[in-house]
Order: structure tokens, then sequence, then C-alpha cells
């Protein structure tokens, strides 16, 4: 999808699933909605960084492990 | 009070859903009614008004009717469930009264929104030479109206979570963007006599159009669709 600035790709769904969580169980545990983490995984919307970091705490992760702002597909576009 | 009363059977909840939405569709089915009556009544009128008032008409009926739709699905869990999530892959969960509350309220400001700039222009078209006690009456009555809106709409602003709350910061910052352009380009026109008169009803109407069109859009793309 292309936007007027760069979005951030993340390993959310992933991490996710690793753990056998639903959308919905994650939205829960973050205290957002399922459509809010439906976009971060879809690379519709950046988190937050108090969002990031509770995803970072969540899953006991630094920040950079879960979220690469150097997207493979929209470099050079910059 | 006779202990009788307490102890006995409350109606199913389905009964009392269905008098509730009997007794809502009543207080609003017999309001619109009336006025349908007399929009039909007086269709000389209607088809005289301008394209912004025709314009601003449709926008409030659609406002009023989202609204109340939103208020109505708030009174079953099920239709709750679907507000909460339209596309989620799992089976609808109970919805939390802190979730219900933010529907209301989302309801309520989508209704006073369509209510709001409806009257104006329904006034104008059921009563022409309006008298100036009924004008202020009315104006009275959108300005607290506005002012009850504004508080609901700072009450879901602070309930909603990022993701809402970024939308329509996009939404409000693409339409300013959008509309100071507009406006400086017509204003120019306008100024060199090139392009007709505006009043501030036509403003507020494109500015409401735009506005409703872009929220939809952001909603769209940010994943809220």
């Amino acid at each position: 999808m292309v936007w007027l600035y760069r979005l951030m790709k993340n390993r959310l769904r992933v991490l996710r699933a690793e753990r056998a969580w639903s959308q919905a169980d994650l939205a829960e545990r973050l205290g957002v909605s399922r459509q809010t983490v439906n976009a971060l995984e879809t690379g519709k919307y950046d988190p937050s960084l108090p969002l990031a970091f509770k995803i970072g705490r969540l899953f006991a992760l630094p920040i950079e492990a879960i979220f690469d702002d150097e997207a493979p597909d929209l470099e050079g576009q910059s | 009070m006779s202990a009788d009363f307490y102890d006995a059977p409350r109606p199913p909840r389905r009964w009392r859903r269905m008098a509730i939405l009997l007794v809502l569709g009543m207080g609003v089915g017999a309001p619109a009614g009336y006025l349908i009556g007399r929009l039909i009544k007086h269709a000389e009128r209607v088809s005289a008004l301008g394209w912004s008032d025709s314009l601003s008409l449709g926008i409030a009926a659609l406002l009023l009717f989202s609204g109340l739709s939103v208020l109505a699905a708030t009174l079953a869990n099920f239709s709750a469930a679907y507000l909460a999530d339209p596309h989620g892959d799992e089976p609808a969960r109970r919805v939390r009264p802190a979730q219900m509350t933010y529907f209301r309220l989302q309801g309520a400001v989508l209704a006073l929104a369509g209510g709001m700039m409806a009257t104006p222009v329904m006034l104008r078209i059921l009563v022409p030479d309006l008298p100036l006690e009924l004008a202020n009456t009315a104006f009275l009555g959108i300005v607290a109206a506005f002012l009850l809106q504004t508080a609901l709409n700072i009450a879901v602003w602070f309930r909603s979570d990022e993701l809402v709350r970024r939308a329509t910061s996009d939404a409000g910052a693409v339409c300013f963007w959008l509309l100071q352009g507009l406006l400086f380009i017509w204003a120019a026109g306008e100024k060199l006599a090139l392009l007709p008169h505006l009043n501030s009803w036509d403003g507020l109407t494109v500015l409401m159009s735009l506005y409703l069109i872009m929220s939809v859009a952001v909603a769209y793309r940010r994943g809220l669709g």
C-alpha cells in the first residue's frame, strides 16, 4: 500500500501465532481494539511509542526485535 | 410496595427489548412521519431548495439514520458485538458495558449532528415567514445541542483507542489542507468577479460533505472499514 510516509514492518503476526493468540486475545492484552491489532499486522498503522513499549513488554522483546523501520518493499522510495 | 411485586418474574429480555424498540420506533417514527407529510404537502418549496440546502438535508438524514441505527444496535448484544468488530473471525463476545457506553455516545453524536443540520433548513421549508421569536428559540436550541454534542465528542475522544484517534486526526488534517486551498481559490475567483458568491451555509455544506468522505476514506485505509 502506498502512503505519503513509510510504514514499518513488524513481526506481530508471527509472535502472536507462536503463542496461539487470536487478534482479539492480543487486543485485550494490549487494551486496544481488534481492528487496531489487525491494522498493525497488515502494516496500515504504526503504533504510538507507548503502545510499542507495551507490545515489547508483552512479548518480552526489545522494540527493535519486533518492529523494523527498514521495510524492504519500500526501500529506495524515500 | 408488596413483596409480591419484587418476587414477580421479570419479562424476558427479548420482550423488554421489543418494548424498548417499539417505544423508540414510535418516538422517532411519529415525528419523522409528520415531517415527511409536511414536506410532501410543501413539495414546491422542497423542489425550490438551493443545492446546499438539498445536500445538507441529505447529509442530515444520513447522520440521523446512522446515529439512530447505532443507538438501536446497542439494545442487543449481538448487534453491539457487530458494531465492535464487524469483520471479526471469532464468535461475538459479550460487549462490555464501557463499549456499550462508547457506542451510545457515538450514536448520540451522529444523531445530534443530523438534527442540528436539518433544523434550519426544515424550519425554512415549513415556516417560510419565520417569526423572530421562533428563529431565536431554534437558534438557542441549536447552540445548546452544539454544546452538548461537543461534550459528547470529547467523551468519545477520551474513550477511543489510538487508531480511532489517529484516523480522526488524519481526516481533520486532510480536510483542513484541502478546504483551505479550495477556499482560497474560490475567494480569489469571487473577488475577481469570476466565480459566484457562496454564503456560510454553502461553505458549511461543502465542509461537512468533504469531511464525511475523508473520514470514510481514512478509516478504510487505516483498516477501520
